[in-house]
């Protein structure tokens, strides 16, 4: 299991490619729905999650996290 | 191109950025609605006003008498739907907002099951988006179009959908790939179909400006 340090990293690196925001502007605690300018933009940015986890069949489950570190949490039990 | 002859302008109230300002947001929120605009992240503060105003102004209009504003309060249930009171009573009707850039839109609908309004900026998407998004149907579709149409078609497809996710009262939840969306080759709604049952709707779009696509959907009958 990855540390949840490991498992923030992670995220916000994603957060950072897919939706351009400066990393050290991305915290823990951010709102996923507020980093994202849109709806278009916040659901590309749950399908890239899917897609680098493979959690293709949780949909379901990722559009119920709410903050960068419930996605942390969620990878660190899942990979 | 030719777009639908119904104007659903006049259904809606638009709001420019340059039509209010920080300094207007007492005259037109209350006191409660100015404290969960604390609550955004600075650079969705404004748009999120904009939307609050664009849809009291649909309601004023949809009373028509000249209601207070601060009369009117809108605020959003624990599962993300919008809904007013007016004199601190809640109201029966529907009201939908959105908001994209630098421009919202809001409206009332009464007798129907469900309201949603979209508004995005056309745009570009890569074609792995357009594919997490769109049935197979609507991808075959999508590759036989040209031109003006073909630009259109993916946007105008997200915002027909995050339309009817709104009126269904679901957003996001609702998986865009669960909506299929019939569109004819005039780019016409013919049906849309949630979970494989067909809705009892009528959707309306039109272009904004050029630069956007406005949708409204009236749902009369949700299977």
């Amino acid at each position: 299991m990855k540390n949840l340090e490991t498992a923030v990293a992670e995220v916000i690196d994603i957060i950072w490619k897919q939706l351009d925001i400066p990393k050290e502007n991305i915290q823990g605690e951010n709102l996923i729905s507020d980093l994202a300018d849109d709806s278009i933009q916040l659901f590309e940015l749950l399908t890239a999650f899917e897609n680098h986890y493979q959690i293709k069949a949780s949909y379901d489950d990722v559009i119920k996290f709410e903050t960068v570190l419930d996605i942390a949490k969620y990878v660190q039990e899942k990979t | 191109m030719k777009i639908q002859s119904e104007n659903i302008l006049d259904s809606l109230s638009v709001i420019t950025d340059s039509q209010l300002s920080a300094d207007d947001y007492a005259t037109y929120l209350t006191a409660h609605e100015r404290a969960e605009l604390e609550n955004k992240p600075d650079k969705k503060k404004h748009l999120s006003a904009m939307g609050r105003v664009a849809v009291k102004n649909s309601i004023r209009r949809d009373a028509g008498s000249a209601i207070p504003y601060h009369a009117i309060e809108v605020f959003t249930t624990s599962t993300g739907v919008p809904k007013y009171k007016i004199d601190n009573q809640e109201q029966s009707g529907h009201i939908s907002i959105s908001h994209t850039k630098s421009i919202a839109i809001g409206g009332v609908a009464r007798n129907v099951c469900g309201f949603g309004l979209d508004i995005e900026a056309i745009r570009v998407f890569n074609e792995n988006t357009i594919q997490s998004f769109m049935t197979d149907i609507e991808w075959t579709q999508y590759r036989t179009l040209q031109g003006e149409n073909k630009s259109l078609f993916p946007t105008l497809m997200w915002s027909i959908k995050e339309a009817t996710a709104k009126a269904l009262g679901e957003g996001l939840r609702l998986h865009p790939k669960k909506i299929a969306v019939k569109l004819d080759g005039k780019l016409q709604v013919e049906h849309i179909s949630v979970r494989g049952s067909k809705l009892e709707a009528k959707t309306t779009w039109t272009l904004f400006e050029s630069l956007y696509i406005m949708v409204l959907i009236q749902i009369y009958e949700k299977s």
